[in-house]
């Protein structure tokens, strides 16, 4: 059981410069939460504010109901796993595991029995002999995770524990990460910079950016109903594409136009830019690279409900694996569409796409808010 | 031609070595074998050697009860400075492995001692533990002849050495423990290691090959300690403080007996080299890494 409980806590370094401002944050037990963000934008900080290796400037942090703002990291009960694995040099692989069992003076046979228990979950049994120094990067990524894994701690905290490892061992250990989290069924605070990680693994995503939480949520929410811009840009490979798009009312219809391209509007869309008098004024339109559609997608494409043709210049186009992403120039924007293997469009090509009308989401062009945002 | 050319360039590689052996040769290896030769005669006062004795001198030596004395007195000195020099050292780098206002300050003065003659230093000392006016015995509150009571004079050069001997120590282990990578720190923290488990775990086998090091050093170095003892105690009282070195000094300089003064250097030569190497072997072992 481990409830933590962030109350407007802060980070202050040197005066006024703030790493982490007012992060309010309420973490259930067994919960997957991921902390992402840029680099800089405090998630790293959190986490070590956390574990009690950084001193919280401002605000409480509770674990269990209890305020630990000054227990030192010794007294939290808390298991870390550092992004560049902080192994015992001198020590193998045994010992590294049997560390934090060693000194809570737990008997050596059931330290035995814990180490070889847990190398045999992670496959590092052939390894126990070895010196930390002498392991590949994904073997000594193991072994944190192993030592972490030894005891029953309140919560985990990993701190970009794959970003040393190659795309294909990452890929690995997050399917393995994510199998373990079900076996060992705690808490587990994980951050990462990899968006791909956070939408896998997590199931909730803390997206933060300057020191601040920009949303808390489940992956498919965050995905389908960002916040603000930065979420909506953030969350989702290749990113989504914005326009800046004029509002305006012909007649009865409110219209989002560009250079004499038009969306009519309607349904919520509609009732959102009359309310928030949007009317008169610039927009920007978000829409996700799979929403747009070509002249070949559109005649498979069901269920959607696609705009007028926008006529675009392929400027690259980028092969990966199934299907092809297509860069494109509109009107001095780039637009980037993500298409089937069969499309032939190359650079330089003038072709035809379409957007999704289901799937536009605007957001206001000064605060950056998600103007069609639901609760 | 060839051959000659062939020739050239086998001599090339020892040509550049030349100034090297040379200076080597003046002031090691030529007075390293002279002390030999000069081990197995008897000397006239220009030190000469004139009468081949063989291993006399060095028999002399071991049925001579001064000659024990100095290697004990030798073997107490070398134990208090090494373990103080390095205690010193070690305790002062610890210290400094923090950041704080004034470190800067803290770490000169803990170097500094590298920096004094030990011979100044201990003429300094002569006046801290003089029995009338030395602020030793004004601090402590004691009326005790430091320099010429045999159960103090000893250890007072020993712990001057030890000082003295402690500031090249601490510069080691301040580089040795900034090699030592901080997250381990972190990570034992948050594994729940208090700082004397941190210390015992960690710190200490991230020092070892750097401890290693300068025990070799420090033994060495305290093996050939001489201007101290020649300053504060010259030998006495008695001959309580007549370190190895030292009486290799008085049998050459005062005695004129060079032949006994160059067994001594020998003994003392073989001494440190197997310690050496006993401690290289055992590093094999102890030091992790």
């Amino acid at each position: 059981m481990s409830e933590i409980v962030l109350r407007n806590v802060c980070k202050e370094y040197n005066k006024g410069n703030m790493a982490v401002k007012n992060f309010n944050l309420d973490i259930q037990d067994k919960e997957f939460i991921i902390f992402v963000g840029p680099s800089g934008c405090g998630k790293s900080t959190t986490l070590r504010m956390i574990a009690g290796l950084e001193d919280i400037s401002n605000g409480e942090l509770y674990i269990d109901g209890e305020l630990v703002n000054y227990v030192e990291p010794q007294g939290r009960d808390l298991a870390m796993v550092f992004q560049n694995y902080a192994l015992y040099p001198h020590m193998t692989v045994y010992e590294n595991m049997a560390f934090s069992l060693k000194i809570r003076k737990i008997p050596k046979s059931e330290i035995k029995k814990r180490v070889h228990e847990v190398a045999k979950i992670l496959e590092i049994e052939q390894l126990l002999d070895r010196r930390s120094k002498d392991l590949s990067g994904g073997q000594k990524q193991r072994v944190a995770i192993g030592s972490a894994i030894m005891r029953q701690p309140k919560a985990f905290l990993m701190d970009e524990p794959l970003s040393n490892l190659d795309a294909k061992l990452r890929a690995q250990m997050r399917i393995e990460l994510a199998k373990l989290h079900e076996r060992l069924e705690t808490t587990i605070i994980y951050v990462t910079h990899d968006q791909t990680e956070a939408m896998t693994l997590g199931s909730r995503i803390v997206v933060m950016l300057d020191g601040e939480i920009q949303q808390a949520a489940a992956p498919e929410i965050l995905y389908n109903n960002p916040i603000n811009k930065f979420v909506a840009g953030f969350i989702g490979s290749p990113a989504m594409n914005f326009v800046r798009m004029n509002v305006i009312s012909d007649t009865s219809e409110i219209m989002l136009e560009k250079e004499g391209f038009r969306i009519s509007t309607k349904n919520r869309m509609k009732e959102v830019l009359i309310s928030d008098n949007c009317v008169g004024h610039e927009v920007d339109l978000g829409i996700r690279p799979e929403n747009i559609y070509t002249e070949v997608g559109k005649e498979s494409a069901i269920d959607v409900d696609l705009t007028d043709a926008i006529e675009v210049e392929v400027v690259a186009r980028e092969l990966v694996g199934a299907e092809v992403i297509l860069y494109a120039n509109w009107c001095g924007v780039q637009l980037c569409a993500r298409v089937e293997q069969e499309n032939t469009s190359r650079e330089g090509d003038r072709v035809n796409w379409y957007l999704d009308c289901n799937c536009i989401k605007l957001f206001d062009v000064k605060s950056e808010q998600n103007l069609m945002y639901g609760e | 031609m060839n051959n000659k050319i062939g020739a050239k360039k086998r001599i090339e590689p020892y040509m550049y070595l030349v100034p090297c052996l040379l200076i080597f040769g003046v002031f090691l290896f030529y007075p390293f074998f002279k002390t030999i030769y000069l081990s197995l005669y008897k000397t006239n006062k220009l030190g000469e050697a004139k009468l081949f004795v063989g291993l006399g001198n060095y028999t002399d030596l071991l049925q001579s009860s001064s000659f024990w004395n100095s290697m004990m007195v030798t073997a107490i000195f070398v134990l208090i400075v090494v373990v103080g020099s390095m205690l010193l050292g070690l305790i002062a780098a610890l210290l400094c492995n923090k950041a704080f206002p004034g470190i800067r300050f803290f770490s000169t003065a803990y170097a500094l001692p590298m920096a004094i003659a030990s011979s100044s230093a201990a003429m300094v000392f002569q006046i801290m533990l003089d029995p009338s006016v030395g602020i030793v015995n004004k601090i402590l509150h004691l009326d005790i002849n430091w320099i010429n009571d045999p159960k103090y004079a000893l250890i007072c050069v020993a712990v001057l050495t030890a000082w003295l001997n402690s500031g090249i120590n601490f510069l080691y282990f301040s580089a040795g423990l900034g090699n030592i990578d901080e997250s381990i720190y972190e990570r034992a923290s948050v594994d729940g290691a208090n700082s004397v488990q941190k210390f015992f775990s960690l710190t200490l086998p991230g020092l070892s090959p750097i401890l290693f090091y300068t025990l070799v050093v420090n033994i060495i170095q305290a093996f050939q300690s001489f201007g101290q003892v020649k300053i504060l105690t010259e030998g006495g009282p008695g001959e309580s403080t007549n370190l190895i070195v030292y009486s290799i000094y008085r049998d050459a300089f005062f005695n004129y007996r060079f032949g006994s003064a160059a067994a001594q250097s020998v003994i003392l030569f073989a001494i440190i080299m197997v310690l050496t190497l006993v401690m290289f072997k055992i590093e094999k072992r102890g030091v992790k890494y």
